[in-house]
């Protein structure tokens, strides 16, 4: 699996809004299959611009659909 | 990579392929070169279409520009390659001359079956961002390699070796070192794509 310590929740969004495929989503945002395809299985983590374009897609923040997968770890680095 | 590596060394082989034919028997293959890679171009693009349909498993549109621009321009190169080697400072003169023309006649073709795969702007790739910068790179240190070679060549081989080296052969061996490192590029970028695909196959198998 992927290294990435972002995961997201596209796929499980995708199901809950009539089941919407890849091409769909992909042509709503305005990007290729093939993006969509690697964001779902971790192999890429998206520009901040296509971020806000997938959360208002499904309206919501871009939190709630792009987490950290070890979120204690990440505000153990990073916060201040 | 081995794919890759044997789709250029193809292209390769048949641009200088066709320089040989054309300076032995004495006429305009370039448009045998043209013909082929614009045939082929349409092809594949029907093909991938019909992958798309069936299993959705066709290249990405950039993935796909990438493999026509390899084609044309690895064409182009081994065409460029062997016409020197067989005219060297003739190619001005004669069947030498037949051979320039040719390599116009197959430019015009690259650059009509890019047009064939432009891609859709509305469509981006994000990854592409990152692969390019690979492939960029990679082009850098090639022609940075290539052209210490030259120099180092110009400098210090013995002066019998250098005697056919005119300026004019000289720009020609520039030329073919930028297409060189352009395909660099290409190859570069082509192998992220080929990579980020064989992750995902790596991880379905295993689901």
């Amino acid at each position: 699996m992927s290294d990435l310590p972002i995961g997201n929740n596209l796929r499980k969004r995708r199901f809950e809004n009539a089941e919407m495929t890849q091409a769909q989503l992909a042509k709503r945002v305005g990007i290729t299959r093939q993006t969509i395809v690697a964001l779902e299985t971790g192999r890429y983590a998206p520009s901040l611009e296509l971020a806000m374009k997938l959360a208002a897609v499904f309206n919501c923040s871009v939190d709630e659909l792009f987490f950290w997968k070890d979120e204690a770890a990440a505000i153990a680095a990073y916060a201040l | 990579m081995a794919k890759i590596f044997l789709f250029l060394a193809g292209f390769l082989s048949l641009g200088a392929s066709l320089a040989g034919l054309g300076y032995h028997l004495g006429f305009l293959t370039g448009w045998l070169g043209a013909t082929g890679l614009l045939g082929w171009a349409f092809y594949i693009r029907r093909h991938w279409e019909q992958v798309e349909k069936e299993s959705e498993n066709e290249p990405s549109p950039p993935a796909r520009a990438l493999w026509v621009q390899c084609a044309g321009y690895s064409l182009l190169l081994g065409h460029l390659i062997a016409a020197l080697i067989l005219t060297g400072d003739h190619l001005r003169l004669g069947n030498g001359n037949m051979l320039a023309i040719d390599s116009w006649i197959m430019i015009a073709a690259a650059l009509t079956t890019s047009f064939i795969f432009k891609r859709d702007k509305r469509a981006v790739d994000e990854r592409d961002i990152e692969f390019s910068a690979k492939g960029v790179r990679a082009s850098y240190r090639t022609l940075i390699l290539l052209t210490i070679g030259l120099s180092f060549y110009l400098a210090f081989a013995p002066p019998h070796y250098r005697s056919d080296l005119t300026h004019f052969v000289i720009g020609n061996i520039l030329i073919a070192l930028i297409l060189s490192s352009y395909l660099a590029h290409l190859v570069f970028r082509l192998h992220s794509y080929s990579r980020d695909k064989a992750v995902l196959f790596a991880e379905e198998d295993m689901v």
